[in-house]
């Protein structure tokens, strides 16, 4: 009993600490309902952990047989996507209700193209003679090109994408966040999705359409997609780069956006004006 | 221990608790660096304190310090853990130039033995607050850059604090 006594009192100290320590630890789970939750999931966790560790090494077994399946899954994937790709090509942007009253499409041939500038051009095989006027939006199969810059009378020249002094009005698909596109000047196939407040959820895939809140380019057309996102301590926005939609190296078809409404909206953009 | 400096370190004690809960707990820089400089009290405590009343005092101040942060807990669980860790470590890292009635403070011990000295504990405590924290929030975002500014954060306003005040306690 002494001895045990005498032991006790030998690491008083230290047995003060656990005590201490336990209350405190005590305290944290019982008054904050996070440690609660959070003891709950952690726990939860190495259980989760456990399982799915086992679960993995039986998935070496199988693997001959699922690579099978799925080699013959993609095989009637792809051939379905090559139907696709071409029915979608040609019929995607084919007129649809509003869009088929507010917007006149002209396809056209793009007859030289560069990427490899700061500034790129694209010169298109339409011009005034098929009603093409400086301004009009051009877009690809898959995404934005670009604008109209110059027209005579059998081609008009459009400002590619990839050209530095074009902004594009964006949205975020999900949840309707307008941002600006801008090339950066570095990779073709990225472009800077800029001025998203950073309390703006955002995920990276994300896809980004035109915001329709110009009348260069109707609401809804494929800008890109989101391929990083920075956030930096001191700013209020996003760092956002995006890859672009349209693949520009290899453009052959586009379809230039005519705005019926346009000298409505312009007159009443100078109305407000003046 | 004299009852001067008894009333000393009451005093001391409610300042420091008081200035952290009222002021300090609220100068958050760029919400990476944080100040808990209450952490300088059980620190500086003179050497001849009991353990026990070390470990008893962190727990009191950290609970008090919780209590007006409402982070019940965390505080405590640091502040007994650096109170218990304290006895061994000054002996590690100063235990040559201190002897057991002497005072912690820049007149009894070199800036550079006191950056050895209290950092580590301030690391350690910072540490326990912030992870515990993170873990209890679900965020771990800069956790650790959280605790290396912080440390030091503390220990700018923990050095400012000693200037001022290590005059008074001459022996």
């Amino acid at each position: 009993m002494r001895g045990l006594l005498r032991f006790l009192y030998k690491y008083r100290s230290f047995e003060l600490f656990v005590i201490l320590q336990l209350i405190g630890i005590w305290l944290l789970v019982q008054n904050n309902r996070y440690y609660g939750v959070s003891y709950l999931n952690s726990s939860n966790a190495i259980v989760g952990n456990v399982n799915q560790k086992v679960f993995n090494t039986e998935q070496y077994f199988t693997l001959r047989e699922v690579n099978q399946t799925l080699a013959e899954e993609n095989a009637l994937l792809r051939e379905q996507l090559s139907k696709y790709i071409y029915v979608n090509n040609y019929q995607k942007l084919a007129p649809n209700d509003t869009i088929a009253d507010r917007y006149e499409i002209i396809p056209s041939q793009v007859e030289r193209n560069t990427v490899s500038k700061n500034n790129n051009y694209i010169l298109l095989d339409k011009g005034s003679s098929h009603g093409i006027k400086p301004g009009m939006g051009v877009i690809g199969p898959s995404g934005i090109v670009g604008q109209v810059k110059t027209v005579s009378t059998n081609f008009s020249k459009a400002v590619s994408l990839l050209h530095s002094g074009i902004r594009v009005s964006c949205a975020i698909k999900r949840n309707n966040t307008i941002g600006s596109v801008q090339w950066d000047g570095e990779d073709i196939n990225e472009a800077k999705l800029k001025y998203i407040p950073r309390h703006v959820p955002i995920a990276i895939g994300d896809t980004i359409l035109t915001s329709g809140f110009n009348s260069v380019f109707p609401e809804g057309v494929p800008v890109g997609y989101i391929q990083t996102i920075d956030v930096r301590d001191n700013e209020s926005f996003y760092d956002i780069d995006i890859k672009l939609a349209t693949t520009f190296y290899n453009l052959s078809m586009t379809y230039i956006i005519k705005d019926k409404f346009q000298v409505e909206i312009d007159s009443l953009n100078i109305l407000t004006t003046e | 221990m004299s009852q001067k400096s008894i009333i000393f370190y009451l005093l001391s004690l409610i300042g420091y608790v008081f200035l952290q809960a009222a002021l300090l707990n609220k100068l958050i820089i760029a919400n990476t660096a944080f100040c808990f400089f209450y952490v300088g009290f059980l620190l500086f405590l003179p050497l001849n304190t009991d353990k026990l009343v070390q470990l008893i005092l962190g727990f009191l101040i950290g609970l008090t310090i919780d209590v007006f942060g409402d982070t019940l807990g965390i505080h405590s669980i640091s502040c007994v853990f650096i109170m218990f860790a304290r006895p061994y470590w000054i002996k590690i890292s100063i235990g040559d130039q201190v002897d057991s009635n002497s005072f912690i403070n820049l007149q009894e011990i070199s800036l550079p033995s006191m950056l050895i000295y209290s950092t580590p504990l301030i690391f350690i405590h910072h540490s326990f607050v912030f992870l515990l924290d993170s873990i209890g929030s679900g965020t771990n975002y800069n956790t650790f850059l959280k605790i290396l500014f912080s440390t030091f954060f503390t220990f700018t306003t923990l050095y400012i604090i000693q200037l001022f005040l290590t005059p008074t306690q001459k022996k």
